[in-house]
């Protein structure tokens, strides 16, 4: 089954409107992802998450310069650490987060 | 080979922007290996980090340093998942990801997983529109 992805945009005053629209039986997203309207022949107007949920599957991931600074600093970091205990409920693990 | 789990308090701190990333780190990723799942058999993809596109002029040190350190980054599913084309690295991807140093002791035949960050946008948001829009 072929998919066919059209994209265009619209600008309005400051704001530009992306519209993804799709023509297939194919849907773009899983089951899981809330984006029911990249369903087959719909068309939606994006907001920005939305059209980031899209855009991801377009393109790879990356590691932008402040991130990997970040990250690099968490390398070294001495933050205290907590080994998790084995067969850790979703409960426990939330009121964890928590405390 | 079992694994452990370590979490730093700065980790800790990244949970608590939203419950639902921790609900999706136990859900995907913590629990499903604690169950005697291998990171392979995981729903989301899981990647060594120098192998991911850097930008910026930090990119040598990181790609240096993730290697050195064996830094390694899972997709947790937050918010939702997605599917990828990716044949390395199979496994959904997600704006969710932990960050992971991976530790083996030879002797135990322990390995660890360290999360030393969690983010909930993996990537700011770029909009290749000159490709995607002609």
């Amino acid at each position: 089954m072929n998919t066919h992805t059209q994209l265009s945009k619209s600008w309005t005053g400051q704001f530009v409107t992306f519209t993804v629209a799709t023509v297939a039986a194919a849907p773009l997203v899983s089951a899981e992802q809330p984006l029911g309207s990249f369903q087959a022949a719909s068309a939606y107007e994006a907001s920005t998450t939305q059209l980031k949920g899209f855009v991801h599957q377009q393109d790879e991931f990356f590691i932008s310069e402040s991130e990997s600074k970040d990250l690099l600093a968490r390398l070294d970091s001495d933050s205290p650490v907590t080994r998790l205990p084995d067969n850790l409920s979703e409960e426990a693990f939330l009121a964890f987060i928590q405390s | 080979m079992s694994i452990k789990f370590d979490i730093t308090d700065e980790c800790k701190n990244d949970l608590k922007a939203d419950p639902l990333l921790g609900k999706c780190l136990h859900k995907n990723y913590i629990a499903p290996i604690q169950s005697g799942k291998s990171v392979a058999e995981l729903r989301g993809r899981f990647k060594p980090s120098w192998e991911v596109r850097v930008e910026g002029s930090m990119r040598d040190l990181f790609v240096q340093q993730a290697r050195d350190r064996n830094l390694h980054h899972y997709h947790i599913g937050y918010r939702f998942y997605k599917s990828s084309s990716d044949q390395t690295y199979p496994g959904d991807v997600s704006d969710g990801i932990v960050h992971i140093l991976v530790t083996t002791n030879q002797q135990t035949n322990e390995t660890v997983h360290k999360l030393i960050k969690v983010c909930p946008h993996h990537n700011p948001f770029k909009l290749p529109i000159d490709r995607l829009v002609g």
